[in-house]
């Protein structure tokens, strides 16, 4: 049945009385276009897509695994932490063996899966808040990940490297690709599947989903595998990028990944938004970032511009959810 | 205490449901401290007592939603143990809780089929087959939803989010045996409550046992076969509804 609802072409743009984000974003990323291309007209340069195709989908990876679990109600601020990890993990087990790049990419993936695992446990069986939790394994990986690896960790393997350096038809990195795979699937799964909206009844409502037989806490303890999965995968396709690994990675990425989140209209109150939010919000915060470089701003203007974004991002979710009254 | 049983015993078959000597403490507070509860097949009992007489408590242990420390439940004759939410409703025991447990942020569709949504190929939703059966579900409730499907259920009126909760448990859950409404008319005007009750007596007329919580004394006289009355966690009264009288009802709910 298609909606037909009669809200106006303003109101449905307009943040805060769209129910969805993602008109809001098309606008404003086409606004984008227009203002920082009459500025700068490389920006719309062919090569200059490409650029951000291979920077920004790293922390679109990220983002769709925290995605998950935002959805379920929670939050996992330690996925930078385990994207570096996993990173110096990997980059270790290359360069003291010499097993295929396969198997260590799956070693990887597992790592993040059981931290994740560890998240969800703390979570969802012990009953500690989130938020806390999870910077408390942030700050638990990233002093593990410094004692482990003190400088870089250098390795050699020529088939990571293709994965993380290569295009496909020439044209499209590889990890662009992958990304817009994961999303796709993703989507798929979140919004045709019953595991998908049993993450949305959860996430609106857990009581009630409680009530209609859900099992609750096995729903918020598996978005957790996704978020520590996938940013396991984001911090191993770093690493195969620049072939070294250092614990240096994956800093700063929870916030940029919950600012694309947020911005995509996955509320924090969880339940709300969908991947096509997100995926504008990538591109969005992307293509800004790329803006910024450009134009020669320093590293930690740029922080502040992406914090201030974060916060006007918190706060208008924020207003949306009040406007609807939330549960 | 006396406990005066004088309803009519029609069947002879076993109770739809019966819960023996329940107990059940949160902490130092005796929740429920050894109650007996029976429910007929087509009956209507209405749970009566003050708050915090353990109405709410025996309702979630008969939903599974918390299980008795002492006790026995029996579900047409047969003895359940560890009784879960899922289990519960697998059972055909249907709640329409106060606050009616809906998903305000998501569609009507959505809400009906909660928890037990129609597949195709086992893992995908069918959206389509969904959709046509929520219409048939929300016209059978007489409520019309004046809008499309996908509205979001926090936008709808309070006798159509009923229609919503209503439709839910009894029209897409197959055939559900009892059915549990913690005050249903609440917050309902005089039209939307004179047509839930009508709802309440179609539904016993179809072989659905009831089981209403209500403070509405009015209401609860107009489609109850019998009444239970709780007090600090016990029963202190059971009365069929045309040998007994508000004042009596009243007494008993607090002790006079």
């Amino acid at each position: 049945m298609k909606s037909i609802t009669n809200k106006s072409f303003l109101s449905k743009i307009n943040p805060f009385t769209s129910y969805s984000m993602s008109p809001t974003l098309i606008i404003v990323y086409i606004l984008m276009l227009a203002i920082i291309g009459i500025i700068n007209p490389i920006f719309i340069h062919l090569k200059n897509f490409q650029a951000i195709a291979t920077g920004a989908p790293l922390i679109g990876i990220v983002a769709i695994g925290m995605g998950v679990v935002i959805l379920t109600g929670n939050v996992d601020l330690s996925v930078g932490s385990i994207a570096g990890f996993t990173g110096i993990i990997v980059a270790e087990l290359l360069f003291l063996t010499q097993i295929p790049a396969i198997i260590a990419i799956m070693i990887g993936i597992l790592a993040g899966i059981a931290i994740g695992a560890i998240n969800g446990f703390i979570v969802t069986f012990v009953g500690v808040n989130s938020v806390v939790s999870t910077l408390g394994m942030w700050f638990a990986l990233s002093g593990l990940s410094f004692t482990v690896a003190g400088k870089a960790i250098n390795f050699h393997n020529p088939g990571l490297q293709k994965l993380g350096q290569g295009y496909i038809f020439k044209v499209i990195p590889n990890i662009f690709f992958i990304m817009i795979l994961i999303l796709i699937i993703m989507y798929i799964v979140l919004r045709f599947t019953q595991f998908g909206r049993n993450i949305y009844l959860v996430g609106s409502n857990g009581p009630s989903a409680r009530v209609v037989g859900i099992n609750v806490k096995k729903i918020q303890f598996l978005a957790f595998l996704f978020s520590g999965g996938f940013a396991a995968l984001a911090g191993i396709l770093l690493i195969s990028q620049v072939s070294f690994g250092s614990s240096l990675f994956g800093i700063g990425w929870e916030f940029k990944a919950l600012t694309i989140c947020v911005i995509g209209g996955i509320s924090l109150n969880g339940g709300r938004g969908t991947f096509v939010g997100l995926f504008l919000a990538w591109i969005i915060l992307g293509s800004l970032q790329n803006a910024l470089t450009m134009a020669n701003i320093g590293v930690n203007w740029r922080d502040f511009f992406e914090g201030t974004l974060l916060l006007l991002a918190i706060i208008i979710d924020s207003i949306r959810a009040g406007r609807r009254g939330v549960t | 205490m006396s406990v005066d049983i004088t309803y009519n015993k029609l069947n002879k078959e076993d109770p739809v449901l019966k819960l023996t000597n329940i107990k059940k403490h949160f902490g130092g507070v005796k929740a429920l401290n050894g109650v007996d509860f029976t429910l007929n097949k087509s009956e209507i009992v209405a749970l009566m007592g003050d708050n915090g007489a353990g109405k709410s408590t025996l309702i979630k242990i008969i939903t599974g939603v918390y299980q008795p420390d002492e006790g026995e439940i029996y579900f047409e004759g047969k003895k359940i143990s560890s009784l879960v939410p899922k289990s519960a409703r697998d059972l055909g025991i249907e709640t329409i809780f106060q606050d009616l447990a809906l998903f305000d942020v998501m569609d009507i569709t959505a809400n009906l089929f909660a928890g037990r949504e129609i597949k195709r190929w086992r893992i995908f939703l069918n959206q389509k087959l969904m959709d046509k059966l929520a219409l048939e579900a929300l016209g059978k409730t007489g409520i019309t939803i004046g809008s499309t499907l996908r509205q979001q259920v926090g936008e709808l009126s309070g006798g159509q989010k009923h229609a919503v909760a209503i439709s839910r448990s009894v029209y897409v859950s197959g055939s559900p045996k009892v059915i549990l409404m913690d005050e249903p008319t609440a917050g309902l005007g005089v039209k939307e409550s004179t047509e839930l009750l009508k709802i309440i007596k179609d539904l016993k007329k179809s072989g659905i046992s009831i089981i209403l919580i209500t403070h509405d004394l009015a209401h609860a006289f107009e489609v109850a076969d019998r009444f239970v009355v709780l007090r600090g966690g016990m029963k202190v009264g059971e009365r069929a509804a045309d040998k007994t009288n508000s004042i009596e009802l009243i007494q008993m709910m607090v002790g006079a």
